[in-house]
């Protein structure tokens, strides 16, 4: 056989292995094929790679085809990868829900990848560690609670990469570009019609928060839910700007037994691409909801940009304490109306963003 | 200022090698499924070892070292998949054969060659590749024999390898510029 009609066959037999349909002995051949010459393998490891590409991408690849031709300088890419992550990391999240005896649990018991440096809008859950009452709860929770702190800076990431590279479309937020800033928010993405007898505040949707994650020792329930990257590198006089966040809270439950406090946070991020992003500062009011279904709560924060902000990052959390944390959930936590505006020294507003 | 154990940094990076990743255990357990498990398994490591990362290390290097001996873990553990490639195949494999940077061309060139793909290949690419559909569900789907379907599923692999090798340098120097 000669070395073109090997690549033809190594060709062949990849597309039959990557669609689970080789014969043993054809595994066997592609195998031999590979370890045969380095060009075998580079090719083989070439079509494998495409063809990640082709299931990792298909959602970009199949759908924005106009979009792709429009924004030839986009780099695809990095955006991919970083939803890829996402997902991947939330898919693991689920799984250690679906195998709580995995043994990669045990080392994930402290808690060790929760530590923000700004404890008053990000702070994290605390002191969980395994207890010796029950093995596998803690750890579980733990892991949970990790790879949620995790998720949220992946996303954060995510969306600063997304308005770094002044792409206009994303699988997670919708991007919108004004005349010195650029939104990237996820309100459409995490709205739902009206649900468990709650009915938006205004229009038709309102924001669900994600379901709460549960720290057993440390007796709190949390989620917390980025809504909002701003990209205000182009703002005139970004230190002189404030910034007025307003949201409508509904902690979803009827029960007197379920206090849920949210807390709308505003953090401002600086770093210039390819470094370490360092957080300047953050700004968070709290609440606590009361449990009528009916009503909807007002919930602002007030925030002066740093000097040297690049990006503002907008986030809701929902957290109940206590006893209380331990019981069933409620059936959802709401928000809605999120209104963010600047105000400049010279009192013009920008908004809503 | 404390030290976050997870920096935005190590996050980022994270994030930025999740494809070649991917595509890397795809290599040796070409079965998506299993690969999909092999790539939360790792992530869920690396996350653990965030602060053992060395900042002055090649990021890329160390997870896929990591990701390696998962794959070698799982292949000795359970023959879970049909499809199984030896120990050997897993030597021979290297991580230069998935460097970020080429994915990211590929990648670039395969959006651009997608389009090209004459439309009843895009028809079943979609079912293949966007519908995860198997074999078996695209000739159900299609109504014609499964050989003809994996027959139109290599041309459209070769189509596309073909036209990307043939874009990369035009993809290259445009990313460069």
């Amino acid at each position: 056989m000669n070395p073109s009609s090997k690549f033809e066959r190594l060709e062949f037999l990849t597309s039959k292995v990557l669609d689970e349909i080789a014969s043993s002995d054809e595994i066997s051949e592609l195998e031999g094929l590979i370890q045969s010459h380095a060009d075998y393998r580079k090719r083989y490891a070439f079509l494998v790679t495409q063809e990640s590409l082709l299931h990792w991408e298909s959602a970009e690849v199949v759908e924005y085809p106009s979009i792709v031709k429009e924004f030839k300088l986009i780099s695809f890419p990095v955006f991919s990868s970083v939803a890829a992550c996402v997902a991947a990391l939330f898919c693991a999240w689920t799984l250690f829900f679906e195998n709580p005896d995995s043994d990669l649990e045990g080392s994930l018991a402290s808690n060790d990848l929760v530590v923000e440096k700004n404890g008053a809008a990000f702070s994290s859950d605390s002191g969980s560690k395994s207890s010796s009452g029950d093995a596998s709860s803690p750890r579980v929770v733990a892991n949970q609670s990790l790879l949620a702190d995790f998720r949220k800076k992946t996303l954060v990431a995510h969306a600063v990469e997304v308005l770094e590279n002044n792409r206009r479309f994303d699988d997670d937020a919708v991007v919108e570009m004004h005349r010195d800033h650029t939104s990237w928010s996820r309100i459409n993405h995490l709205s739902v019609p009206a649900q468990n007898g709650i009915l938006p505040f205004d229009g038709n949707q309102m924001i669900k928060m994600s379901e709460m994650s549960v720290d057993v020792d440390a007796r709190i329930a949390k989620v917390e839910e980025t809504l909002q990257v701003l990209d205000v590198r182009k703002l005139p006089n970004p230190a002189q700007t404030k910034i007025d966040a307003e949201i409508f809270v509904n902690n979803g439950s009827s029960s007197n037994h379920h206090t849920t406090e949210f807390k709308l946070s505003v953090r401002a991020l600086h770093g210039e691409r390819g470094e370490a992003r360092i957080s300047l500062g953050s700004s968070s009011n709290a609440i606590v909801a009361d449990s009528d279904l009916t009503s909807w709560e007002r919930l602002a924060s007030e925030f002066t940009l740093p000097e040297g902000t690049d990006f503002l990052v907008i986030s809701l959390t929902a957290q109940v304490e206590g006893a209380q944390a331990l019981l069933p959930h409620n059936p959802g936590n709401y928000a809605d109306l999120l209104s963010v505006n600047f105000k400049s020294s010279k009192d013009s507003v920008t908004a809503p963003l | 200022m404390e030290d976050e154990s997870v920096p935005f940094e190590y996050s980022r990076k994270l994030t930025a090698i999740q494809r070649s990743l991917y595509a890397y255990i795809l290599s040796m357990l070409p079965n998506r499924s299993d690969a999909e498990d092999i790539l939360q398994e790792t992530n869920l490591i690396l996350c653990r070892k965030a602060n053992e990362y060395d900042p002055e290390g090649h990021f890329q290097g160390w997870a896929f070292r990591i990701a390696r001996f998962q794959i070698m873990a799982h292949m000795t553990k359970a023959r879970r998949s049909k499809i199984h490639f030896s120990n050997e195949l897993v030597d021979a494999m290297t991580e230069e054969d998935f460097d970020t940077k080429t994915l990211n061309v590929t990648q670039r060139a395969l959006q651009i060659c997608y389009d090209l793909l004459p439309k009843h290949m895009r028809s079943i690419a979609r079912l293949r590749f966007k519908d995860e559909k198997n074999l078996r569900e695209i000739s159900a789907l299609v109504n014609r024999p499964l050989g003809s379907v994996s027959a139109t599923l290599h041309r459209i692999r070769q189509n596309l390898a073909q036209c990307v090798r043939q874009k990369i340098p035009a993809v290259e120097a445009e990313m460069d510029s």
